[in-house]
């Protein structure tokens, strides 16, 4: 018995990750399910790592992470039903207490990469700043509202133009419905419901996040992000700190996104254009 | 040379029985011939004697067994030890990951990852041929169990694979070929936890749940729990100590759900409102803990007497902190609990009397 069950446990211990590189490879075989190339504005660069050899030098860290608007306007009671919410709430129990006990589902979310929801959210905020500015000339502004111009301006040349736009359980059915694989990622995500309307009788979805949302980096992308942010400006008093990009500059930073017959993603190329886009 | 104690953990048991009950006769030999009531022949005492030493010298040789009330202990505590060797290895691995993992690159991260418990289960081998006590291989099966966890979240991570329920079936299995192989308990509580989870994890999932949201519903952990308690029936002639265990951990999460449940009610299943959810759940901790006392009691089981009683009256105190804490004064709450624990000893006086009746 124990000579037998030495050889399982090694033979288990093998064939567990075995298991682990063949659903990899199938993943990563064949043509990608998704192919999108995306900004320093949707990928963000999350940590720096202190090499051992001085405290001073510091690389990129393996992981970046995907960046995405947590704006779903369209996430109404019939999406929450068709992915498998129960959005009936029981007569004469508290509703939002009753809705934010539901537990998060498992489903495939649709991002789309400057589509109409990302413009009609750069209009609107252009147009508040708009407003804002009228009010600021005509002395009306409040302290609070000088600090959301500055966020809003801000946020016009940093924040991620990727949108979630749909949802739903068949990821083969959205990807007929959304067949541009340049500009549409679809990725496994949890989606949970939120009390909203009057009293938070009314149910209403949010995305909570993506199952993969943290990217590693390969060896060699990693070496390439290093090199890209030697070419900035570094810190003060830290010469062999790689260089920070400010916000003007990240959109200039390019990541080719892949997403497998898994729908699960990996980094496949990394690249500095020479102009903001 | 291959030890018989890893393979017959049974027969080391009766031994260790037989170890006692030698001792314990010599103890009352002694006694008697002090009170003049036994006296032995020389020539017979010296036969017995060197009988019973040469068996004790024997059985020590065979399973390294504990012959003396100062070697029971060592081993006791050599046993925590172990216990807490294997807990700060696993952090050693866990820590030394985390602060380096970033420094290395992917072909040296995946080569740690495949290696790490591969080596620690040569490891557990190694020196279970040589222990004729198990207090190595323990802390190298919980290493062993831990690598193949940070195996398998780490790779996830580093691939950018979506984490899957799998995980921890993988984990339950791999326990339980280490501890059904080398007789480990560590290892068998280690493999029931990842069980527990994955269980739970796979009722939210029947539910269309996702997998991770397992601890938000306490009630998948009594059932959970109650299968694992259940399972503790499967006979296990080679491994006497492995149904405690099962309904140790069992029971534990059966109660702690429970005792959650009295105070969150919001977690529940149930579709009640949360306070008349705590309400159920407050009493269904008294009548849960009684009826598994009564079943103790009934089969003989001293672990389940032990572990109900223990949380019998966690749930007594749980509930009169909440109700007296803010209302009375001090001196009358405490009051109050010392009648309590006065009634409380009446009532294991008469749980005892109900154990002293003929084995069955």
């Amino acid at each position: 018995m124990r000579r037998y069950g030495f050889l399982a446990a090694i033979l288990f211990l093998v064939l567990v990750n075995a298991v682990l590189f063949l659903r990899l490879a199938y993943n990563r075989g064949g043509e990608p399910e998704g192919k999108v190339t995306l900004t320093g504005r949707e990928v963000a660069i999350t940590e720096m790592i202190a090499l051992p050899d001085t405290a001073a030098r510091k690389r990129p860290g393996s992981l970046v992470r995907l960046t995405y608007s947590g704006d779903c306007p369209w996430f109404d009671a019939a999406k929450l039903e068709a992915v498998g919410f129960d959005c009936r709430v029981p007569p004469g129990s508290d509703a939002p207490v009753y809705l934010f006990r539901m537990r998060p589902r498992q489903t495939y979310v649709v991002l789309e990469y400057e589509g109409p929801a990302y413009e009609a959210w750069r209009r609107e905020t252009e147009k508040n700043i708009k407003d804002l500015e009228e009010k600021e000339k005509k002395g009306e502004i409040k302290s609070g509202e000088k600090y959301l111009i500055k966020q809003s301006r801000e946020s016009l040349i940093s924040r991620s133009r990727l949108f979630p736009m749909d949802l739903g359980n068949d990821a083969a059915a959205l990807r007929q419905r959304y067949p541009d694989r340049g500009r549409f990622i679809i990725a496994p995500g949890l989606v949970r419901i939120m009390p909203s309307g009057p009293k938070g009788g009314q149910p209403r979805g949010a995305v909570s996040h993506l199952l993969v949302e943290s990217l590693s980096l390969s060896d060699r992308h990693r070496d390439q992000l290093e090199k890209i942010l030697r070419g900035f400006e570094v810190p003060a008093g830290k010469p062999d700190s790689p260089g920070l990009m400010t916000p003007e500059q990240r959109p200039r930073l390019r990541f080719t996104l892949c997403y497998g017959q898994n729908y699960e993603p990996w980094v496949a190329d990394i690249r500095l254009v020479e102009e903001a886009k | 040379m291959k030890n018989k104690v890893k393979e017959n953990p049974r027969r080391k048991q009766e031994t260790q029985h037989r170890a006692d009950r030698i001792q314990a006769f010599w103890e009352e030999v002694q006694t008697l011939e002090q009170e003049q009531v036994l006296a032995l022949p020389e020539e017979q005492r010296q036969a017995l004697r060197a009988h019973h030493d040469q068996l004790l010298a024997s059985f020590s040789r065979q399973f390294e067994l504990d012959t003396t009330q100062v070697q029971k202990q060592l081993s006791l505590g050599m046993r925590i030890v172990s216990l807490l060797g294997a807990l700060t290895f696993s952090a050693a691995l866990f820590f030394f990951l985390y602060q380096f993992w970033d420094l290395f690159s992917t072909p040296v991260r995946v080569a740690i990852l495949l290696s790490t418990p591969l080596l620690a289960t040569v490891a557990v081998e190694f020196t279970a041929r040589r222990e004729k006590i198990l207090y190595f291989s323990p802390i190298l099966g919980l290493l062993a169990f831990t690598a193949l966890a940070l195996d398998l979240y780490l790779l996830r991570q580093l691939f950018n694979l979506t984490p899957s329920a799998t995980g921890l079936l993988a984990l339950t299995a791999f326990a339980f070929i280490l501890a059904y192989t080398y007789n480990l308990r560590f290892l068998l509580i280690a493999g029931l936890l990842a069980f527990m989870a994955y269980l739970s994890a796979g009722f939210g999932a029947f539910r269309g749940v996702y997998w991770l949201s397992l601890g938000q519903r306490p009630e998948d952990f009594i059932v959970a729990g109650l299968i694992i308690t259940g399972l503790s029936g499967i006979p296990h002639p080679e491994y006497p100590a492995f149904p405690r265990v099962y309904r140790v951990v069992g029971l534990m999460a059966v109660f702690l759900a429970v005792l959650f449940l009295g105070t969150y009610g919001y977690l529940s299943y149930l579709p009640l409102p949360p306070k008349r959810v705590e309400h159920l759940y407050q009493v269904a901790g008294f009548v849960v803990s009684g009826a598994f006392i009564w079943l103790g009691v009934r089969r003989r089981l001293q672990d389940v007497v032990i572990i109900s009683n223990v949380f019998f009256i966690v749930f007594l105190y749980t509930r009169f902190f909440v109700w007296w804490w803010e209302l009375l004064p001090a001196y009358l709450f405490f009051l109050i609990l010392g009648a309590a624990a006065v009634l409380l000893l009446f009532y294991l006086k008469w749980l005892r009397r109900l154990t002293q009746g003929p084995q069955p």
